[in-house]
């Protein structure tokens, strides 16, 4: 069942690991989410499963292709979106899409219904000829997807697609890469944006390379041990920098999408507790309440916890 | 065979959406053809002189005369004292002095004979050199002018006393026209330029803007990508090789007395390093800008030390030994050949070995170091 197996992939640059002993599966037809923060080796695994770049140690297998033997056979059977926008500037959207259903070698009707299909599902149809260079930031990551589905790839690989897009966009993108996995597409999409992870079937958190947690969103959220706490006010966004804090019952705050999410311990203190201590910590907020987990505070905690909270 | 026509297609689709680079190649050819191939001459016109003429008599007036009759010189004016004469060379007005002595008339009747001075701006050794030579020879003319005026005197010529002239006839180039010399080396900047740089710029643009990775991950193969990267190129440097022909006959009229694919065939073995050398900077260089940086250093070199500006023959001979694996050198050579002798291949199989030896080992080592940068 599983379309994409990796097993103890490591990579070094230089002495730095940038991947240590990354395994995962990825189930056919999910969408399958790579959280982390910059540098967390998100790239350099992405440019590992498209066989760009060798791996030190450790196996890949896509489709039942293996990385290194079948080099060929991996690069034209998926689709990959690069980081960067990779098209060609200086060619209209079409000529784009024509060119890379050329370079699969697809021609005839096949290749005009492809191209009017994508036109469609993208919306792109009104400006197909227009230059690439002269698109939106958000357009021209439809256009990469639309050249790297031109082929129809069952498996699709997406590096930050949605990294400089505005959050419209983002939520556009959200919903074609939903359509796709309805057409029974695998999707690995990596992201910097924790609140990306509720679309995924699947994630895992990276963080220096290594592999914090992997599993489904909803079961991943119940690993977090403390309880939080949102602190906001409608009017303003309130901020702080993360911080651990070494005080009883509390674990650490952080700034989350224009609140400040504090982490407690809830068999050391209690909710009456945290507000005194938001009271006098903080000025300028609202209210105080509970909510539930999110992939981010999760992330914060793995992420403080290894950094920081081991001796 | 279909993914390589798909990628030399792509490539022109390029250039056409490139008009900083068209325009780059159509002001190239007419500025460089236009304006270097007037410019670029080794003849030395124009020298201002300045004479002071102490005698001012028959004789020293005569002498005066055949000198400012000449072209060569561009005469700049009496001068009736020394310290004139002088600063106008310090002020660089003046490149040549002659100082005729007060007692010319007697002393050119007198059995010692008569010295006249020369003052010579040395700073620019070979025009210096050349334009004395040319004073001297003026000289020497109006001598031997003097010299049979008198013995016609006597009743005898001159030729009875001396029997021997030279007869000259100078081939390819009667007039020693120095356009028909410079122009047809002028062929090698511009298929140079457009090969070189063209080539080299289109690589690093792709992968700056990241879309050569985009193409690996597809079924395009490395040589694929190279041949989309330089057939074009070689059609573009064929284009220019064509023009400049036409521009050169037309245009300079200089008589093209070798045959088209002789030119072709050198033209095409002296892309193989053009092209070569652009590749090979593709993979040395990160961004345009060092591309351009690191070709205009490798062109200087090639140019300087091609016998374009300086003969290969002046050169020390351990330098002459390096411009042996001068591409340059020998398309230059061979072009000019070509051109003004009707040189065949069976006359230059030299040159061409040469080069065909420098250009499969440029362009060999060029597609090794791309492939193993793109892998």
């Amino acid at each position: 069942m599983s379309i994409v197996i990796v097993e103890n992939l490591s990579k070094n640059y230089s002495g730095e690991h940038a991947l240590r002993t990354v395994s995962f599966s990825v189930k056919k037809g999910t969408i399958y989410g790579i959280i982390g923060a910059d540098g967390a080796g998100k790239t350099t695994l992405m440019r590992i499963l498209t066989t760009l770049i060798p791996a030190d140690s450790g196996t890949v297998s896509i489709m039942g292709y293996h990385f290194k033997k079948d080099v060929q056979s991996i690069r034209s059977s998926i689709g990959y979106m690069p980081q960067r926008f990779s098209l060609y500037q200086d060619l209209s959207v079409k000529e784009n899409i024509l060119f890379f259903a050329d370079v699969f070698g697809i021609s005839g009707t096949e290749r005009k219904e492809g191209i009017q299909r994508l036109l469609s599902f993208s919306r792109l149809e009104k400006f197909k000829n227009r230059r690439a260079a002269h698109l939106s930031g958000g357009m021209k990551q439809k256009l990469a997807l639309c050249c790297a589905l031109i082929h129809k790839p069952q498996v699709l690989l997406l590096d930050e697609p949605t990294t400089g897009v505005d959050p419209v966009s983002r939520k556009e993108f959200s919903e074609i890469l939903f359509d796709l996995k309805k057409q029974g597409i695998t999707i690995l999409v990596s992201t910097p944006y924790m609140d990306e992870a509720d679309m995924c079937d699947e994630l895992m958190i990276i963080h220096k390379g290594s592999v914090l947690r992997n599993g489904c969103p909803d079961s991943l959220k119940m690993d977090l041990p403390y309880r939080v706490y949102q602190v906001e006010n409608r009017q303003q966004t309130v901020h702080c920098p993360p911080a651990v804090i070494k005080r009883k019952g509390i674990r650490m705050v952080y700034p989350s999408a224009g609140t400040i999410h504090v982490m407690a311990d809830p068999e050391q203190i209690n909710a009456e507790e945290v507000f005194e201590f938001t009271y006098a910590a903080f000025s300028g907020f609202e209210t105080v309440k509970e909510v539930n987990p999110s992939i981010e505070d999760l992330f914060f905690y793995l992420v403080f916890s290894t950094d920081e909270l081991k001796p | 065979m279909n993914l390589f026509r798909l990628m030399i297609w792509k490539e022109f689709m390029h250039i056409r959406e490139d008009k900083f680079s068209i325009r780059l190649m159509i002001v190239e050819i007419v500025a460089q053809l236009l304006i270097m191939g007037y410019a670029l001459t080794t003849e030395v016109k124009n020298t201002p002189i300045g004479i002071y003429d102490q005698s001012n008599t028959q004789s020293s007036r005569s002498l005066v005369a055949s000198i400012r009759a000449n072209n060569l010189f561009k005469y700049m004016g009496d001068y009736d004292n020394y310290d004139n004469l002088i600063n106008a060379i310090e002020e660089s007005k003046l490149s040549l002095a002659l100082i005729i002595p007060s007692d010319f008339h007697k002393q050119i009747y007198s059995k010692n004979g008569c010295n006249i001075q020369l003052l010579v701006d040395g700073q620019d050794a070979n025009s210096a050199n050349v334009s004395s030579g040319y004073i001297n020879a003026v000289v020497n003319r109006w001598k031997t002018a003097f010299i049979s005026s008198q013995y016609n005197k006597n009743g005898t010529s001159l030729e009875t006393i001396v029997p021997v002239s030279a007869n000259m006839t100078i081939l390819y180039n009667p007039l020693l026209k120095s356009t028909w010399f410079m122009v047809p080396a002028l062929v090698v900047l511009l298929v140079t330029m457009v090969t070189s740089l063209l080539s080299g710029l289109s690589i690093v643009k792709e992968h700056e803007a990241g879309t050569l990775e985009q193409l690996l991950v597809t079924p395009i193969s490395t040589f694929h990508i190279l041949a989309g990267k330089t057939i074009p190129y070689f059609i573009l440097g064929f284009v220019e090789l064509c023009i400049f022909l036409l521009f050169a006959q037309l245009w300079f009229r200089i008589p093209f007395r070798g045959d088209f694919f002789t030119v072709a065939l050198f033209g095409f073995i002296y892309m193989l390093s053009s092209i070569g050398i652009g590749i090979l900077t593709s993979t040395l260089a990160r961004t345009p800008q060092q591309v351009l940086l690191l070709i205009w250093f490798t062109l200087l070199f090639f140019m300087l030390l091609s016998g374009f500006f300086i003969p290969i023959e002046n050169m020390p001979t351990w330098v002459q030994h390096v411009t042996i694996i001068n591409p340059v050198r020998w398309f230059m050579l061979a072009v000019r050949e070509i051109f003004l002798k009707g040189s065949t291949l069976s006359e230059l199989w030299y040159e061409a070995v040469v080069m065909l030896i420098t250009g499969v080992i440029v362009f060999g080592f060029s597609i090794l170091f791309f492939h193993r940068r793109v892998q």
